[in-house]
């Protein structure tokens, strides 16, 4: 992935955790498109907003349903 | 000599070089060449009629009759004018078993093909005739390469034939006068070398070979020995026909040749291999450009640099543009003899790299059979290919310096990958040109990949009530077994079945499992009453101590995960950690109190239980699980501050559960807690004896720096567990009295790189303790490889160049790929990322940092993440996994590829080093250049000398550093990490690193010296005795030198010289003898050139 190309884009796997990969690569399996395609840098900056709770969804789900937190 | 009839001529440029090598490399024969000429059509053979034939030929041609000797300073060819009877050394071999002959004959071909020529003795060819059967009779020939090249084998051949026949059917033979004899061309080409002529071809090389790397540096199986041995081995490999044709077709297709098509596919899997994408390729040319050399025989090749581009990722077909240019252009120029062209771009280059290129490509328009291979290797590697009966065949000649067969193997096989790759679609850019095959990739992938999980019942733990269904009890019941299992359930069970065996000693102080359930129990609960819920991020900054191991099992049990500050870390740091953490607890003793804000954290003193009010007995009910987070410890990056990672429960977890496997740690036994909470080493010190009924012992505050304690500490307590980073295992192995340290089992190693001669004084000092090598990120649950160090031969061991880390530790999975996340071969260098289950969450309130430091894992299951390390490493044949640095440690000195660290190690080799730094700076006394730091404990005015002299044996004159700074302190960032930035600036004009006194120069010419030496050094005042390199000069620096010495004395001072001479006084009694003794400047000159076994 180049620094200045718009060849990047963001992905997410089912716990919701975000990654990047690039634009014109299928994406690994359990990993889907972000909605989100950039430089490399700007795919980050983009994850750094939307990414606001890092814990796993599991992880989240169960803690909510498990009332603690 | 009286009554001999001889000529007299200069030898040509080549010959000058092949004399010198000779006289260099006496016991080698590099340049032999030899083949075996079946003589099929003409058998059975009468080897007096071969004998009548070669003299034939001999008459023919002078340079069969030419020896050459050094006379008044120069090498000159001796003609012998008589022809001297032809005798052919006879060998039956009909004596054997026709199915051992071909053996017999090989082995015989390669004995005439070893043994060197005398070069002054004729004939400087050996012929020998043997007789294989009845009617089989075969002629080997062993030329030496001053008198023969490829083409003339040809000639040889053809002749030798033609006059065969002729004399059996009474007639002359039907060749041409020869029109030209090689001695000819010599004086010929002696003449067009001079002049303007030679300084164009000078000029051209010389902008279009500027700034070549140093050393390709293909990945080996061994370092670069100091002087190159010329073995080599060959391996033989033919491409299927249909890719054969495909090549031929795709040449075609790219209206281009099969030599530049396969050029380009050599070309970049050397570029993939090395990671250097300029890239040096030789090539022979025949050297016979002028019509009438074309039937002489003699040695006019020549050999050509091809230098080809392949940066900014290419298509396959735009780099065969981009070589099909390199090679029109070289042609163009290829009349200046090589050794030319080395004398005068590297005329101080390093023996054991061969000059300008290290690899060569070679089309063989004839085929290869016959050739006798004689166990050299003139350069690195060497691929000839041949198309011939439909297949393209290669032959790749390989120095057995750096290579083994299996690694050659590989070369050919990721080559005829990327051909195959390359034919399918030749507008691939050449970065996604697959070096490896479908089932290659997945094997070197499953070599990266341990087996499932660790089976947490190995966690059980020993002694006391245990039982089966305790355990099962304990590690839950998932899927996996004990898939549910937390630190804090393990810990609890274990508890269960051992309340009474000691858990901590700490000084005075012991708990009991109980004990410390109990405790930690209690402050479980305050947590808990102070707002700790599940998953809250707990500080805990206190010195080693029971309360610690209190204090972190509380979070555990509180739900949280805890968050190490380090107390001798600087309060600005501590500040930093305890706010970006979002802690708003923290755990804590009374003395350390005011090194943290106050503030939004809220304080809970360790050692006042008091304070903490009433509390329930026991624990809080449990509220983790695996997928929770247990522990975030800060490391600080290469870059900006410092992150915290997060781990899991799961990770660390697997990594005990393989340790416990591993190792079979029973109750009884005593684990040293030596290293700091904010290195996650720590994290296994703590639990891993507490989930399996041992004891930890906890070292003193600042212990962790005191062998004399640690040994004192282990003999007292019975400890047989020990963690050292390799640097605190050096010292320690020095300290007094640690044989006595009877009880010690195993000692395990991590953190750094583990160095061979630390291994091999280990054993020394402690004679049956096991020594494992661990490595893992703290991004990944502690370790996830370990290597047990075989400790049989403490000698070997010193005598390896690295040991390996290992293999990974079930659950996860290790993988050397390139920047597309592809696996690279076995062997090649490339970026270690991690796989698995001990791969941690991620950086703290970091999701940019963590999404891409965590990468989608395209060889796991579904939706799972790799770890890009930041290392670079690669697999060996074994699986093993070989640890090579850093990836953004690398520089470019010179012209070389370096890693600091390598240079680093080297330094510390030195019985007076503590501990070397080497960094690259704009400010090296004589420009941009590396500076070694040196913990030195020797006499600090000697630390130049002494360093040079040392390194001088093991490094490139290029590598070594240009000055070097004794240091008492290495500056520390405050995570512990050297900090680069802090490093002093090299004692700039000033003498005071020299340790020298300033000696006056004494005569005009001296003066004149050491202005012209301190204008390009960048020093001042410097005297008649001091030393050229210790001022900070290096070969670049003595090429300058040379070259004003010539411009203002008109004085020719040999390079080596400088080397010899290094003061300001010896320079000017240099100066003084070249200006009044030519003819000595002229041997001198000579003998310089000795440096240059160039090779073509």
């Amino acid at each position: 992935m180049s620094d200045s190309l718009p060849d990047t884009k963001v992905v997410l796997n089912d716990e919701e955790q975000y990654s990047i990969w690039p634009a014109d690569r299928e994406n690994p399996a359990g990993w889907r498109d972000g909605g989100f395609t950039g430089t490399k840098d700007e795919c980050l900056a983009h994850i750094e907003q939307v990414w606001t709770d890092m814990r796993p969804r599991s992880l989240r789900e169960a803690m909510q349903a498990g009332g603690a937190g | 000599m009286t009554g001999k009839v001889e000529d007299v001529f200069p030898s040509s440029s080549g010959q000058e070089r092949m004399w010198f090598l000779a006289r260099f490399e006496p016991e080698l024969a590099v340049y032999n060449i030899g083949m075996v000429i079946p003589m099929t059509a003409r058998q059975p053979v009468d080897p007096r009629r071969l004998e009548a034939a070669i003299a034939q030929v001999v008459r023919r041609h002078e340079v069969l009759r030419t020896v050459f000797e050094f006379r008044d300073g120069q090498v000159m060819q001796i003609v012998d004018g008589t022809v001297p009877p032809v005798r052919l050394t006879e060998t039956d071999l009909t004596h054997l078993p026709p199915d051992e002959r071909e053996a017999e004959l090989a082995r015989l071909a390669k004995s005439d093909g070893v043994a060197p020529f005398v070069l002054d003795r004729a004939p400087l060819w050996r012929l020998r005739h043997v007789r294989m059967g009845e009617d089989d009779l075969r002629l080997v020939c062993v030329f030496d390469h001053t008198v023969f090249d490829g083409v003339s084998s040809h000639i040889f051949v053809n002749e030798l034939e033609e006059c065969y026949d002729a004399i059996g059917e009474g007639r002359e033979p039907k060749l041409a006068e020869v029109p030209i004899q090689f001695a000819d061309f010599a004086v010929w080409q002696r003449g067009r070398l001079t002049g303007e002529f030679v300084e164009q071809e000078l000029a051209h090389w010389r902008e279009r070979l500027a700034g070549i790397p140093a050393d390709l540096a293909l990945p080996a199986d061994r370092p670069r020995p100091r002087s190159r041995s010329f073995r080599g081995e060959m391996h033989l490999a033919a491409f299927s026909p249909e890719t054969s044709a495909g090549v031929q077709r795709l040449a075609k297709d790219l209206n281009s040749t099969l030599f530049t098509v396969m050029l380009t596919a050599f070309t970049t899997v050397l570029a993939r291999w090395s990671g250097q994408y300029d890239v040096v390729v030789g090539t022979p040319v025949a050297g016979r450009l002028l019509p009438e050399t074309e039937p002489v025989i003699g040695m006019f090749v020549n050999a050509v640099a091809l230098r080809s581009d392949l940066s900014g990722d290419p298509t396959f077909a735009e780099a065969v543009g981009r070589v099909r240019n390199t090679v029109a252009e070289a042609l163009d120029h290829q009349e200046l003899p090589f050794e030319r062209l080395v004398e005068a771009l590297q005329p101080t280059r390093d023996l054991s790299v061969p000059p300008i290129y290290q690899v060569m490509f070679n089309l063989a328009v004839d085929t290869n059979e016959g050739q006798i291979a004689n166990g050299t290797a003139k350069v690195d590697v060497q691929l000839d290919i041949n198309m011939r009966d439909g297949r393209l065949h290669l032959r790749l000649e390989y120095g057995t310096d750096l290579f083994d067969r299996p690694t050659m193997e590989r070369f050919a096989s990721c080559l005829e990958t990327v051909v195959e790759a390359a034919i399918a679609a030749p507008h691939t850019p050449i970065s996604a040109l697959p070096l490896l095959s479908p089932a290659e990739g997945e094997h070197v992938l499953a070599l990266g990949t341990a087996g499932d999980l660790e089976d947490l019942r190995d966690l059980r733990g020993t002694g006391g009530a245990a039982d089966a269904a305790d355990a099962a009890d304990a590690i839950g019941d998932g899927g996996t077994p004990g898939a549910e299992a937390t630190l804090t359930s393990l810990i609890e069970a274990q508890t269960a079945r051992t309340p009474d065996a000691p858990a901590v000693v700490a000084g005075d102080v012991t708990l009991t499992y109980a004990e410390l359930d109990e405790r930690a129990g209690a402050l479980a609960h305050w947590l808990r009453r102070i707002g700790v819920r599940r998953g809250s991020p707990v500080a805990v900054c206190a010195e080693r101590s029971a309360e610690l191991v209190v204090a972190l099992l509380a979070v555990l049990k509180a739900g949280g995960a805890y968050v190490p500050l380090d107390p001798e870390y600087p309060p600005s740091r501590l500040a930093f950690m305890l706010s970006d953490s979002g802690a708003r607890v923290m755990l804590t003793q009374r003395h350390l109190r005011e090194l943290l804000p106050e503030g939004a954290v809220k304080p809970v003193l360790l050692d006042a239980p008091e304070s903490w009010g009433p509390q329930p007995a026991g624990s809080p009910p449990p509220v983790t699980g695996p997928d929770d987070a247990a522990y975030t410890i800060y490391t600080s990056g290469s870059t900006g501050r410092p992150k915290g990672v997060v781990n899991t429960h799961r990770g660390i977890v697997n990594r005990l559960a393989w340790m416990q496997r591993r190792f079979g740690l029973t109750s009884g036994e005593t684990v040293l807690q030596k290293t700091p909470t904010s290195f996650d080493v720590s994290v296994w010190e703590f639990f891993w004896p507490l989930v399996t009924g041992a004891s930890l012992v906890p070292v003193r505050p600042g212990g962790h720096r005191d062998p004399t304690h640690q040994r004192d500490l282990i003999k007292a307590h019975a400890v047989s567990t020990v963690h050292f980073v390799p640097s605190m295992l050096a010292l320690f192995l020095e300290e007094t009295g640690i044989e006595s340290c009877r009880s010690l089992r195993r000692v395990i190693c991590s953190g750094e790189e583990l160095p061979p001669r630390v291994a091999a004084r280990f054993f020394e000092r402690l004679p049956g303790v096991e020594l494992h090598n661990l490595y893992g990120p703290t991004e990944a649950a502690v370790d996830v490889t370990a290597w047990q160090v075989p400790g049989e031969s403490p000698d070997a061991l010193r005598e390896l160049p690295t040991l390996p880390i290992g293999t990974p530790m079930p659950g996860n999975r290790l993988h050397v790929l390139d920047e597309a996340l592809r696996p690279l071969p076995v062997g090649v260098p490339g970026h270690l990322h991690i796989g698995g289950v001990q791969v941690a969450r991620g950086y703290a309130g970091r999701p940019a940092l963590t999404a891409e430091r965590f990468v989608p894992d395209p060889y796991g299951p579904p939706g799972s993440r790799l770890y890009a390390t930041g290392d670079l490493a690669r697999v060996r044949a074994d699986g093993n996994l070989e640890f090579l640095g850093r990836l953004d440690d690398q520089v470019k000195v010179h012209g070389w590829r370096v890693e600091l660290g390598e240079i680093e190690s080297l330094i510390a080799e030195h019985p007076k080093v503590r501990r070397a730094i080497v960094a690259l700076r704009d400010d090296a006394p004589g420009g941009r250049g590396l500076v070694g730091y040196v913990d030195w404990s020797g006499d600090a005015a000697a630390l130049t000398a002494e360093m040079r002299k040392a390194l001088a044996k093991k490094l490139p004159a290029a590598l070594v550093p240009q000055a070097f700074v004794a240091i008492d302190d290495v500056p520390l960032g405050p995570s512990g990490k050297l900090d680069r930035g802090a490093l002093p600036a090299p004692t700039g004009s000033g003498r005071a690193d020299l340790g020298t006194p300033y000696v006056e120069p004494r005569t005009p010419l001296e003066a004149e010296l050491s202005a012209l030496w301190g204008e390009l050094l960048g020093r001042e005042r410097i005297g008649a005795d001091d030393d050229f390199f210790q001022l900070g000069g290096h070969s670049l620096l003595a090429v300058l030198l040379v070259t004003r010495y010539r411009e203002t004395y008109g004085v020719e001072m040999p390079l080596r010289r400088c080397f010899e001479a290094t003061t300001v006084a010896e320079h000017a009694l240099v100066v003084l003898e070249s200006q009044f003794d030519g003819d000595d400047g002229e041997m001198e000159a000579l003998l310089a050139s000795l440096e240059d076994p160039a090779h073509e």
